[in-house]
């Protein structure tokens, strides 16, 4: 039950750190806001997605052996990163939730 | 030859992906498959369809079925004319071999237990090789009932066996077909990242909307870059599991005396004798030794259950038993071995920890094959396989996109061929994989050769697809779309819905049984994937009617507009 519950918690950190750091690409953010002008701020967003990286990691490590963690931590980033690519390209405006507008440097 | 290191590194990508591309697209489909190959055997073997089972009682129910176990025919006939020494007389008959060695092997996905004996080799030529002709069965271990050898294990039996050797087994030409396009996928990977120019600015970039040449070539930058820690360490790792007694076998080759003699220097070592005595013994309750050796396993911490057995000169005095832990909390495979004599039952050896580089070997290998129970992990293998094989699908796409339009200038049926080849290996395939299941159903269990009419059903529709794509290849030749993209993602979605359909009719096992009345998540699960398979196939048929509509205008093109849209490989 509690390693399903850590193996959940990393794929939603997974999912957000993905989001993150597509969000600071400015193609994507600008998928995300088309309408309004700002940019993404690269460096906390970059940031922010390398944190849910490791904390989905650790996760992984409080599931599992070791050696199996890691293989769940990489096939979890390799599957968040193709959702957020298909989401991106279906739905980029779901994005909106879990990179904000004030992520943007305008309002940094 | 080439302006720049670059464009070298796209021309190799290119023709080597194109030419061994289909050899991997077909490792990395049934590569797939593999990764549920038991579940597909208890959906083509529906009276295995009961819980996976422990190691049953070797003493009353394993040792009485191995002693009546035969030599196999077919592996008697392809390796006693080898093996025997003709100037010491006629070859010993088939059923007169003697049992050397017996062994059985199960894991936490498999109801039924598989195990088979090794017969020796009276009249050997090398006496010193490893004269073995085999004979293995399978049975149900909660009664001891054979399952006919006539029920093909589609998943771990023929599904699997594709996945490494295609089936091709003419001097291992199949294995070696496989070594060489997993190193030209390991080539295909890096040549794949020098010519990317936007490897990182387009990690996420797929654009549907766009032309099916820029489309394509998006979704091929995508799974190729997203999983390409997968497929770098499944390419690896697959040359890694062959290469020391297939790709580099000098242990059996250059190095032969040299390993012979660290064989017998370690059966010194380890106390595990490494001839025969040719002093008769008995064979001691293994039972007990089983239990033994749970019990050192809680011991060290490490409770579990058998996953292999193995007995060793068997019937002589120097006959050892060994017992391995199944491997299913981790990712190397069985392993913690206790060895025990044969006709005492003593304890002889605890294997001692592996070494680091020992670690290392059966972690890659154990990524690779997968053995541990962890279902969260296998589905993520499952999608890693499928982004690889729609890597290489795209990849076949945009080569086709790129160049038909400048084929077609030149009347040139080269892009017609490679088109329809692709459809053979992407389609087609899935039309074999899926009409074998329907087959499998189709056949009544009583028809003779039933396993041999599946394996004909399997090749038959592949062919099949190949002759329709070929024919309906037509409309490539003047820059169109193949028709036969959608004409056979139709077929899939019928015969996917005709499997589930058939299941139900022939084993009463529909998905309201299965998920929930009496719930058998094997069997629901192909059937679930089935339809899940159908639907993307009906919806992809969709799309490639409208954009093959779509497409019609542009023969109409004059040639300058069409070279100018082309996508460059980047």
């Amino acid at each position: 039950m509690f390693e399903a519950m850590w193996l959940i918690l990393a794929a939603v950190l997974c999912l957000l750190g993905m989001s993150w750091i597509s969000a600071a690409m400015r193609v994507h953010w600008r998928q995300l806001y088309p309408a309004c002008n700002s940019e993404p701020n690269v460096n906390q967003l970059r940031v922010l997605g390398a944190v849910a990286f490791v904390l989905a990691g650790l996760c992984c490590l409080k599931a599992d052996h070791a050696s199996m963690a890691v293989l769940v931590w990489v096939m979890f980033l390799t599957g968040s990163a193709f959702l957020v690519a298909m989401v991106l390209t279906k739905q980029p405006a779901l994005l909106r939730v879990i990179c904000p507008k004030f992520l943007s440097r305008a309002h940094s | 030859m080439f302006a720049n290191f670059r464009q070298s590194m796209a021309w190799l990508h290119t023709w080597y992906g194109l030419v061994l591309g289909f050899v991997l697209m077909v490792v990395f489909f049934f590569g797939s498959l593999s990764v549920f190959d038991r579940e597909i055997d208890r959906w083509a073997i529906p009276e295995t369809r009961f819980e996976p089972q422990p190691m049953p009682s070797f003493d009353k129910m394993l040792l009485p079925i191995l002693q009546k176990v035969e030599p196999h025919e077919v592996d008697y006939n392809a390796q006693m004319p080898i093996l025997h020494d003709h100037n010491q007389g006629p070859m010993t008959p088939r059923l007169e071999l003697p049992a050397e060695e017996y062994w059985a092997y199960t894991t936490h996905r498999d109801p039924v237990l598989i195990m088979g004996a090794g017969f020796g080799v009276p009249k050997p030529k090398d006496p010193e090789g490893h004269n073995h002709i085999h004979g293995d069965v399978t049975i149900d271990p909660r009664s001891g009932k054979l399952v006919s050898d006539e029920a093909l294990k589609i998943g771990s039996g023929w599904f699997y066996p594709m996945h490494y050797g295609l089936h091709l087994g003419w001097k291992n030409l199949g294995y070696w077909l496989v070594g060489l396009a997993s190193l030209t996928m390991l080539i295909a990977l890096v040549t794949g990242i020098v010519m990317h120019r936007k490897i990182f600015r387009e990690f996420f970039t797929f654009r549907p909307e766009k032309k099916i040449q820029r489309s394509s070539l998006d979704l091929h930058n995508m799974t190729g870059v997203l999983a390409l820690p997968f497929h770098f360490f499944f390419a690896f790792t697959g040359l890694v599991i062959f290469a020391g007694w297939l790709y580099f076998p000098v242990a059996e080759t250059l190095l032969k005396p040299l390993h012979h003699q660290h064989e017998v220097l370690e059966a010194d070592k380890t106390g595990l004798p490494h001839e025969r005595s040719g002093v008769p013994a008995t064979l001691a309750s293994v039972d007990a030794m089983v239990a033994e050796a749970k019990r050192r396993w809680a011991e060290r911490d490490m409770a579990g259950e058998v996953g292999y057995l193995a007995i060793s000169h068997l019937g002589d005095q120097n006959g050892y038993v060994s017992i391995y832990r199944a491997g299913s909390d981790r990712v190397a495979l069985v392993g913690e071995g206790i060895h025990f004599n044969a006709s005492t039952g003593e304890l002889i050896r605890e294997d001692p920890p592996r070494s680091t580089v020992g670690n290392i070997n059966e972690f890659l290998t154990g990524l690779h094959l997968q053995h541990f129970e962890h279902w969260l992990l296998r589905w993520l293998y499952v999608l890693g396989g499928l982004l690889g094989s729609v890597c290489i699908a795209t990849g076949f796409i945009f080569f086709v996109e790129k160049r038909k339009q400048r084929y077609a200038q030149k009347n040139s049926q080269f892009i017609r061929v490679v088109d329809a080849v692709a459809v053979t290996v992407v389609t087609g395939m899935l039309i074999a994989a899926v009409g074998m299941l329907v087959a499998n159903r189709l056949l009544p269990v009583e028809f003779e050769n039933r396993d041999s009419w599946e394996k004909n059903a399997f090749w038959g529709l592949w062919i099949l697809a190949f002759v329709h794509a070929m024919i309906r290849s037509g409309p490539v030749s003047k820059a169109l779309m193949n028709p036969a993209w959608r004409e056979q993602s139709i077929a899939i979605a019928v015969l996917a819905v005709l499997a589930v359909g058939l299941n139900w009719m022939t084993t009463g096992d529909h998905l309201i049984k299965t998920i929930f009345t009496q719930t058998y998540w094997p069997v629901a699960g192909v059937d679930l994937s089935l339809l899940v398979t159908s639907g993307i196939a009906l919806w992809v048929a969709r799309i490639l009617k409208l954009r093959e509509q779509a497409s019609l205008p542009i023969v109409t093109l004059k040639s300058k507009t069409i070279e100018s849209g082309e996508v460059a490989h980047v």
